[in-house]
């Protein structure tokens, strides 16, 4: 019986192991600043869902001026909750993901970005867009007080 | 030359310093005649001076330095080196005893108070240093207390009446501990005609740390000067002596502080001061005082409100960031796009090979 049990929470510690081999690698992740500039690639849709640590993400280009590179093909399914800077120059997408809840942040920073929208479907005029800088979605985030009150900061 | 008559005398007395103390006690001259005015310009009564400055930089030799020039004033003196160490090791009476015991027991009882001299090095915790200088009634005026630490706010705490920083060694200072170290020989005896530019880069990359300059000695002296700042960039991998003395200071923080360290070496360096601030207080870390206790231990300075931090330290930093894992992409702080790439790329676009079909179509 005892053989029986220890073998079993092997088996279970095994599994166990084995998920967080699989899961866990991104988990421990705080920060990501990534220098896009020679760079060329497809993101994955989910590729930020396990990240749920991440406090700072940067996504910049030393070398400005050229074409965006970094793409998706589908839309980016989730943004960790936890994060409290999201710089992200030349963002591709229309908008942020549906679920994305923008509590944390402290700081957004999206120059150059295509966005339209908002996280939970606020419109955003594109004029404004093509300024592309964030005082302007500020001014029209402020209509919405609920979201207002989750920045301490936008920078511009 | 137009020298005074009063510098020529002090540059033979530094250059003779220099000839009996040749690799060791590099630059310390002109920092004990800085010592020696701070400490003058003190009232009459018991004077006391901190030394302050990061690991390896000179504190323990300036102290010796200044204990060997000054100890003949004073009617008793002792230098007391990693006074955490044996106060932890022997406690306060041995101490007492073993430093100060024949003085104790023969004059001082009798007599009443002296002039004292006492040094103590690296001190860590400001209340043994305290329970030590108490125990004396001897201070007489004109005694002098010296204690060095890489920590400001000891000093602050031991309640001296004065701060000296101790800075780094300049480019000539460099030039002579790099080849007093790697040939033996006195660098002013060789021609004038090569250039400092490499020492230049080489005190810019150290901070004018000579405990760093001694350990890179090797690697520096073979360097071209135009393929050095390429290859200092590059340097990823401190000497272990040099993680050891940084990595005490590191873990006397705590973790809201170790994340605030680490997070300005890798990523925060030059930037606005108020900013980073800002998003140190959205973590939730208390930057307002946090990063206070880091620029008293010397590990970050605020330059016109912006983020410092010495080359050296930062590269620490970034080896402490690293070395909790051994798997590079079980990382806390990601910024080399090698690792990130992989993370974050679609695998079935990159299978099916129609990355680039797809990528021109998007």
């Amino acid at each position: 019986m005892l053989y029986n049990l220890s073998y079993k929470n092997l088996i279970l510690s095994m599994i166990y192991w084995t998920i967080l081999c699989f899961q866990g690698t991104t988990e421990d992740i705080e920060v990501i600043f990534l220098d896009m500039s020679n760079l060329k690639f497809f993101v994955k849709p989910d590729a930020f869902k396990s990240m749920h640590n991440l406090r700072f993400l940067k996504i910049y280009s030393s070398n400005p001026g050229k074409h965006q590179r970094i793409r998706f093909r589908e839309a980016l399914q989730s943004l960790p909750n936890e994060l409290r800077l999201l710089h992200w120059e030349d963002y591709p997408l229309q908008s942020l993901p549906q679920h994305f809840d923008p509590t944390h942040l402290v700081e957004l920073n999206m120059p150059y970005s295509k966005l339209q929208k908002l996280w939970g479907g606020t419109k955003v005029n594109k004029l404004d867009i093509c300024s592309y800088f964030c005082s302007i979605i500020f001014e029209y985030i402020k209509q919405f007080s609920v979201i207002s009150s989750c920045f301490r900061t936008l920078r511009c | 030359m137009d020298y005074g008559a009063c510098e020529l005398v002090e540059d033979i007395a530094r250059d003779m310093y220099e000839k009996i103390f040749p690799t060791k006690r590099i630059g310390i001259y002109r920092k004990m005649l800085k010592l020696e005015k701070i400490v003058y310009k003190q009232l009459w009564g018991i004077r006391s001076i901190g030394i302050w400055g990061m690991p390896g930089i000179g504190k323990t030799t300036l102290a010796e330095a200044a204990f060997d020039q000054f100890s003949g004033d004073y009617e008793a003196s002792c230098i007391i080196k990693d006074f955490d160490k044996e106060f932890l090791a022997k406690g306060l009476y041995h101490l007492w005893n073993e430093y100060l015991g024949e003085n104790i027991n023969n004059s001082f009882i009798k007599s009443g108070q002296k002039r004292l001299l006492i040094v103590l090095d690296n001190v860590l915790k400001p209340l043994d240093a305290d329970a030590f200088l108490n125990g004396f009634d001897w201070f007489g005026p004109g005694s002098l207390i010296i204690i060095t630490s890489r920590d400001k706010q000891v000093l602050v705490q031991c309640g001296v009446n004065q701060i000296y920083e101790v800075e780094g060694l300049n480019k000539d200072e460099a030039k002579q501990l790099l080849h007093g170290c790697a040939f033996g020989i006195d660098w002013r005896k060789q021609s004038g005609l090569e250039t400092l530019a490499p020492y230049y880069i080489s005190v810019k990359y150290f901070s004018g740390n000579p405990l760093a300059l001694s350990l890179y000695e090797e690697m520096l002296s073979h360097m071209k000067s135009d393929k050095m700042e390429v290859k200092l960039l590059k340097l990823n991998h401190p000497p272990p002596q040099i993680m050891e003395v940084f990595k005490s200071n590191y873990n006397a923080l705590n973790e809201n502080e170790k994340s605030m360290f680490l997070d300005i070496a890798c990523f925060f360096r030059g930037e606005k001061a108020d900013y980073v601030m800002q998003l140190f207080e959205g973590c939730g870390f208390f930057p307002h005082v946090g990063i206070y206790v880091l620029v008293d231990k010397c590990l970050v300075t605020i330059v016109k409100r912006k983020m410092e931090m010495h080359n050296l330290i930062q590269i620490v930093g970034k080896a402490i960031s690293n070395e909790g894992t051994v798997e590079l992409d079980r990382h806390v702080r990601l910024w080399d796009t090698s690792i990130i790439q992989p993370l974050l790329e679609d695998e079935e676009t990159k299978l099916k090979g129609e990355s680039k079909v797809c990528y021109e179509k998007c």
